[in-house]
Protein backbone atom coordinates (compact mmCIF):
# COMPACT_ATOMS: atom_id res chain seq x y z
CA UNK A 1 0.00 0.00 0.00
CA UNK A 2 1.15 3.44 -0.93
CA UNK A 3 0.70 5.89 1.39
CA UNK A 4 1.05 9.63 -0.13
CA UNK A 5 2.02 12.46 1.87
CA UNK A 6 2.74 16.20 1.69
CA UNK A 7 5.43 18.18 3.07
CA UNK A 8 4.69 21.76 4.80
CA UNK A 9 7.45 23.73 6.05
CA UNK A 10 9.03 26.91 4.66
CA UNK A 11 12.62 25.59 5.50
CA UNK A 12 14.05 23.96 2.33
CA UNK A 13 16.30 22.02 4.44
CA UNK A 14 13.70 20.73 6.38
CA UNK A 15 12.05 19.75 3.53
CA UNK A 16 14.74 17.72 2.56
CA UNK A 17 14.90 15.94 5.67
CA UNK A 18 11.72 15.51 6.09
CA UNK A 19 11.23 13.88 2.68
CA UNK A 20 14.75 11.50 3.06
CA UNK A 21 12.79 10.02 6.17
CA UNK A 22 9.36 10.01 5.09
CA UNK A 23 10.76 7.94 1.67
CA UNK A 24 12.98 5.72 3.83
CA UNK A 25 9.74 4.67 5.59
CA UNK A 26 8.20 3.76 2.35
CA UNK A 27 6.11 6.91 1.58
CA UNK A 28 5.35 8.83 -1.61
CA UNK A 29 5.83 12.51 -1.73
CA UNK A 30 3.45 13.64 -3.27
CA UNK A 31 3.41 17.60 -2.98
CA UNK A 32 5.67 20.16 -0.92
CA UNK A 33 4.47 23.76 0.14
CA UNK A 34 6.42 26.42 1.79
CA UNK A 35 3.76 27.87 3.91
CA UNK A 36 0.46 27.29 5.74
CA UNK A 37 -1.83 28.60 2.56
CA UNK A 38 0.25 26.98 -0.39
CA UNK A 39 -0.03 23.93 1.78
CA UNK A 40 -3.84 24.02 2.40
CA UNK A 41 -4.18 24.56 -1.30
CA UNK A 42 -2.22 21.41 -2.20
CA UNK A 43 -4.25 19.55 0.74
CA UNK A 44 -7.30 19.93 -0.83
CA UNK A 45 -6.04 19.08 -4.45
CA UNK A 46 -3.64 16.08 -3.46
CA UNK A 47 -5.55 14.69 -1.03
CA UNK A 48 -2.79 12.92 1.18
CA UNK A 49 -3.07 10.42 3.49
CA UNK A 50 -0.50 12.20 5.56
CA UNK A 51 0.56 16.12 6.07
CA UNK A 52 3.80 17.30 8.11
CA UNK A 53 3.20 20.66 8.74
CA UNK A 54 5.75 23.05 10.44
CA UNK A 55 4.56 25.14 13.21
CA UNK A 56 6.27 28.13 13.28
CA UNK A 57 5.70 29.91 9.76
CA UNK A 58 5.41 33.49 8.78
CA UNK A 59 1.63 34.29 7.97
CA UNK A 60 0.49 34.01 4.33
CA UNK A 61 -2.94 35.60 3.04
CA UNK A 62 -4.32 35.44 6.42
CA UNK A 63 -3.32 31.59 6.93
CA UNK A 64 -1.66 30.68 9.42
CA UNK A 65 0.06 27.32 10.66
CA UNK A 66 -3.27 26.32 13.01
CA UNK A 67 -5.52 27.72 10.56
CA UNK A 68 -4.48 25.08 8.29
CA UNK A 69 -4.19 22.76 10.88
CA UNK A 70 -7.63 23.26 11.78
CA UNK A 71 -9.22 23.38 8.57
CA UNK A 72 -7.32 20.47 7.53
CA UNK A 73 -8.61 18.29 10.27
CA UNK A 74 -12.34 19.78 9.62
CA UNK A 75 -11.88 18.56 6.08
CA UNK A 76 -10.45 15.46 6.08
CA UNK A 77 -10.35 14.28 9.64
CA UNK A 78 -8.88 10.58 8.37
CA UNK A 79 -5.84 12.21 7.12
CA UNK A 80 -2.98 11.58 9.35
CA UNK A 81 -0.88 14.92 10.61
CA UNK A 82 2.29 15.29 11.81
CA UNK A 83 3.40 18.64 13.28
CA UNK A 84 6.90 19.43 13.27
CA UNK A 85 8.36 22.19 15.48
CA UNK A 86 11.33 23.59 16.27
CA UNK A 87 9.55 25.05 19.65
CA UNK A 88 9.51 22.21 22.04
CA UNK A 89 6.64 24.04 24.53
CA UNK A 90 4.77 21.93 26.17
CA UNK A 91 1.04 23.90 25.69
CA UNK A 92 1.64 24.15 22.27
CA UNK A 93 2.44 20.55 21.70
CA UNK A 94 -0.30 19.26 23.44
CA UNK A 95 -2.46 21.72 21.43
CA UNK A 96 -1.74 20.03 18.56
CA UNK A 97 -2.18 16.64 20.23
CA UNK A 98 -5.11 17.07 22.03
CA UNK A 99 -6.38 18.15 18.53
CA UNK A 100 -5.54 15.42 16.33
CA UNK A 101 -2.51 15.25 15.63
CA UNK A 102 -0.74 12.15 15.57
CA UNK A 103 2.98 13.20 16.52
CA UNK A 104 5.10 16.45 17.44
CA UNK A 105 8.17 15.76 16.12
CA UNK A 106 11.25 18.61 17.62
CA UNK A 107 13.81 19.81 15.56
CA UNK A 108 16.73 19.17 14.59
CA UNK A 109 15.41 16.36 13.47
CA UNK A 110 17.95 13.38 14.64
CA UNK A 111 18.48 9.56 13.67
CA UNK A 112 15.72 8.44 16.11
CA UNK A 113 13.12 11.74 15.43
CA UNK A 114 10.84 9.61 13.28
CA UNK A 115 10.56 6.65 15.20
CA UNK A 116 7.99 7.37 17.18
CA UNK A 117 5.99 8.51 13.92
CA UNK A 118 6.89 5.48 12.40
CA UNK A 119 5.46 3.62 15.09
CA UNK A 120 1.74 5.25 15.38
CA UNK A 121 1.95 5.62 11.54
CA UNK A 122 1.89 1.78 11.45
CA UNK A 123 -1.47 2.16 13.87
CA UNK A 124 -2.76 4.03 11.57
CA UNK A 125 -2.23 2.51 8.35
CA UNK A 126 -1.92 -1.10 8.95
CA UNK A 127 -2.26 -2.20 5.50
CA UNK A 128 1.15 0.49 4.75
CA UNK A 129 3.27 -1.80 7.01
CA UNK A 130 1.97 -4.85 6.46
CA UNK B 1 38.59 16.99 8.19
CA UNK B 2 38.33 19.60 11.05
CA UNK B 3 34.70 19.46 12.74
CA UNK B 4 35.83 21.10 15.79
CA UNK B 5 35.90 25.02 13.91
CA UNK B 6 35.48 27.24 16.98
CA UNK B 7 35.34 31.04 17.74
CA UNK B 8 37.08 32.59 20.84
CA UNK B 9 34.20 31.85 23.17
CA UNK B 10 34.13 28.86 22.22
CA UNK B 11 30.99 27.82 20.46
CA UNK B 12 31.31 25.18 17.77
CA UNK B 13 29.71 26.59 14.53
CA UNK B 14 27.59 23.37 14.32
CA UNK B 15 26.58 20.71 16.36
CA UNK B 16 28.89 17.63 15.23
CA UNK B 17 26.47 15.11 16.56
CA UNK B 18 23.64 16.81 13.92
CA UNK B 19 26.44 16.52 11.48
CA UNK B 20 26.90 12.74 11.82
CA UNK B 21 23.27 11.84 12.33
CA UNK B 22 22.98 13.52 8.83
CA UNK B 23 25.75 11.69 7.72
CA UNK B 24 24.64 8.92 8.91
CA UNK B 25 21.31 8.78 7.25
CA UNK B 26 23.69 7.94 4.41
CA UNK B 27 22.80 8.90 0.43
CA UNK B 28 23.91 12.62 -0.70
CA UNK B 29 21.69 13.59 2.45
CA UNK B 30 24.63 15.68 3.99
CA UNK B 31 26.47 16.70 0.51
CA UNK B 32 22.72 18.19 -0.67
CA UNK B 33 22.51 20.04 2.75
CA UNK B 34 25.70 21.67 2.85
CA UNK B 35 25.03 22.53 -1.20
CA UNK B 36 22.07 24.53 -0.53
CA UNK B 37 23.62 26.20 2.04
CA UNK B 38 26.39 27.48 0.22
CA UNK B 39 23.59 28.20 -2.72
CA UNK B 40 20.71 30.32 -0.68
CA UNK B 41 22.46 31.72 2.44
CA UNK B 42 24.57 34.17 0.54
CA UNK B 43 21.56 35.46 -1.55
CA UNK B 44 19.47 35.38 2.31
CA UNK B 45 22.07 37.58 4.00
CA UNK B 46 22.23 40.33 0.88
CA UNK B 47 18.37 39.93 1.10
CA UNK B 48 18.73 40.64 4.93
CA UNK B 49 21.34 43.40 4.64
CA UNK B 50 18.65 45.36 2.19
CA UNK B 51 15.37 44.85 4.17
CA UNK B 52 17.76 46.62 7.00
CA UNK B 53 19.07 49.44 4.92
CA UNK B 54 15.23 50.18 3.93
CA UNK B 55 14.21 49.69 7.54
CA UNK B 56 11.95 47.29 6.18
CA UNK B 57 10.57 45.30 9.41
CA UNK B 58 8.48 42.85 7.57
CA UNK B 59 11.11 41.77 5.16
CA UNK B 60 13.68 41.68 7.94
CA UNK B 61 11.47 39.14 9.62
CA UNK B 62 10.87 36.92 7.43
CA UNK B 63 14.40 36.70 6.03
CA UNK B 64 15.94 36.11 9.29
CA UNK B 65 13.57 33.53 10.37
CA UNK B 66 14.30 31.85 7.01
CA UNK B 67 18.08 32.30 8.32
CA UNK B 68 17.20 31.12 11.54
CA UNK B 69 15.50 28.00 10.73
CA UNK B 70 18.48 27.07 7.92
CA UNK B 71 20.82 27.22 11.02
CA UNK B 72 18.84 24.97 13.38
CA UNK B 73 18.91 22.14 10.93
CA UNK B 74 22.81 21.82 11.51
CA UNK B 75 22.87 22.72 15.32
CA UNK B 76 24.43 25.72 14.04
CA UNK B 77 23.63 27.74 17.79
CA UNK B 78 25.12 31.28 17.43
CA UNK B 79 24.12 31.74 14.11
CA UNK B 80 20.51 30.63 15.03
CA UNK B 81 20.78 32.78 18.13
CA UNK B 82 22.19 36.07 15.80
CA UNK B 83 19.20 35.17 13.18
CA UNK B 84 16.78 35.29 16.48
CA UNK B 85 17.81 38.24 17.68
CA UNK B 86 16.86 39.83 14.38
CA UNK B 87 14.10 38.70 13.80
CA UNK B 88 13.00 39.46 17.43
CA UNK B 89 13.35 43.17 16.53
CA UNK B 90 12.22 43.35 13.42
CA UNK B 91 9.21 41.96 14.68
CA UNK B 92 9.20 44.37 17.69
CA UNK B 93 9.17 47.21 14.61
CA UNK B 94 12.57 48.07 16.75
CA UNK B 95 15.37 47.98 14.09
CA UNK B 96 17.98 49.85 15.97
CA UNK B 97 20.88 48.06 16.76
CA UNK B 98 19.71 45.24 14.25
CA UNK B 99 22.89 46.37 11.76
CA UNK B 100 25.33 45.92 14.23
CA UNK B 101 24.01 42.26 14.54
CA UNK B 102 23.74 41.47 10.98
CA UNK B 103 27.29 41.88 10.88
CA UNK B 104 28.19 39.37 13.20
CA UNK B 105 25.87 37.03 11.89
CA UNK B 106 27.49 37.47 8.05
CA UNK B 107 30.53 36.85 9.92
CA UNK B 108 29.07 33.83 11.65
CA UNK B 109 27.45 32.19 8.33
CA UNK B 110 30.89 32.33 6.94
CA UNK B 111 31.91 30.10 9.78
CA UNK B 112 29.41 28.21 9.68
CA UNK B 113 29.74 27.24 5.62
CA UNK B 114 33.38 26.57 6.62
CA UNK B 115 32.74 23.82 8.88
CA UNK B 116 30.12 22.34 6.85
CA UNK B 117 32.17 22.24 3.65
CA UNK B 118 35.31 20.26 6.08
CA UNK B 119 32.16 17.89 6.55
CA UNK B 120 30.50 17.66 2.85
Amino acid sequence: MTVTALIIDDSPFARKIIRHHLIKLGFHIEGEAENAAQGLRLFRELKPKLVTLDVMMPERDGIDSMTAFRTMRKESPETAIVVVSAVPFEKTRDTFLNEGAIAYVIKPFGQFSFEPVRQKLQRTFPAWSA
Amino acid sequence: MNTHSEDTAGVAAVDESIIRELREEGGDLLADLVGMFVEEVPGQLTELEAALRKGDAGATRLTAHTLKGTAGNFGASQMQTLASAIEMKARDGALDGASAIFVQLRTECARVREALEAVR
